[in-house]
């Protein structure tokens, strides 16, 4: 747990563990329901852009649905796909 | 090469390379306590252990679930965790067995940001109400309880 007050939470955990934790957080809280943001992310990325990432996200979701979880899984090298020319029209 | 902000520091004394330099470098600074395999600048050693507590880094939280099932939880704090990532596992044996028979630890951690919704609302309604301190009693009982929750993840 890195912070706790109350209804706002962060907490890093290992991977395995992470959404069965928040499954735990969720049916826990009675005050409200709960929205959240989750990111798995490769120990070698900088923990300051990871967090950007997830804070990020986390505000664009919050504003259009409540009783959401937002899940990114974000790998050390850089994902993405390649789409033919004749598909882009 | 700091293993926190990638900048290589070994450039200082081109004389030492790898492990030279760094056995060299926390002897000079007389910086005791680190861990097998741990390359860390005087900045970024003061921030793993700032004010003399153990702040770990975030391979360690990757590894913590794979190491307690293992029961090799003593690895997590005799050496630096980036090394169990590496692929020559020379240093220890034992390690290099489990990792044959049981695969590779996870790279990845997760990271959970949580907040209750429409709670400025609710904090409004208790002011009126008076109940404004029940309310924050309330809470703060939730907030210990969800650090149990996390502690909990601790246990294999």
């Amino acid at each position: 747990m890195i912070y706790s007050g109350g209804d706002d939470i962060l907490a890093i955990l290992p991977k395995s563990k992470t959404i069965e934790t928040y499954r735990d957080i969720i049916s826990e809280f009675k005050i409200s329901t709960i929205s959240g943001g989750i990111v798995f992310a490769h120990y070698k990325i900088p923990l300051s852009y990871v967090l950007q990432i997830l804070r990020e996200n986390e505000k664009k979701q919050r504003t259009k649905v409540k009783m959401v979880l937002h899940i990114i899984y974000k790998t050390f090298s850089s994902s993405g796909c390649f789409v033919k020319n004749i598909y882009l029209e | 090469m700091c293993v926190i902000i990638g900048l290589y520091w070994e450039h200082l004394k081109k004389s030492l390379q790898g492990k030279s330099f760094w056995d060299e470098h926390y002897k000079d600074n007389k910086i005791s306590g680190k861990k097998e395999g741990e390359k860390l600048c005087g900045f970024c050693f003061a921030k793993r252990k700032y004010h003399g507590k153990q702040f770990d880094s975030v391979a360690y939280f990757a590894i913590a679930d794979y190491c307690a099932k293992m029961e090799i939880e003593s690895l997590l704090e005799e050496y630096d965790i980036q090394l169990v990532f590496r692929e020559d596992m020379e240093y220890k044996e034992s390690l290099s067995e489990i990792i044959k028979s049981h695969g590779k630890p996870s790279k990845y951690y997760g990271l959970i940001m949580a907040d209750g919704d429409g709670m400025g609302e609710k904090v409004d309604t208790a002011f009126k109400n008076g109940k404004i301190e029940d309310f924050t009693t309330e809470l703060s009982g939730y907030s210990k309880k969800f650090t149990k929750i996390t502690e909990k993840t601790k246990e294999v």
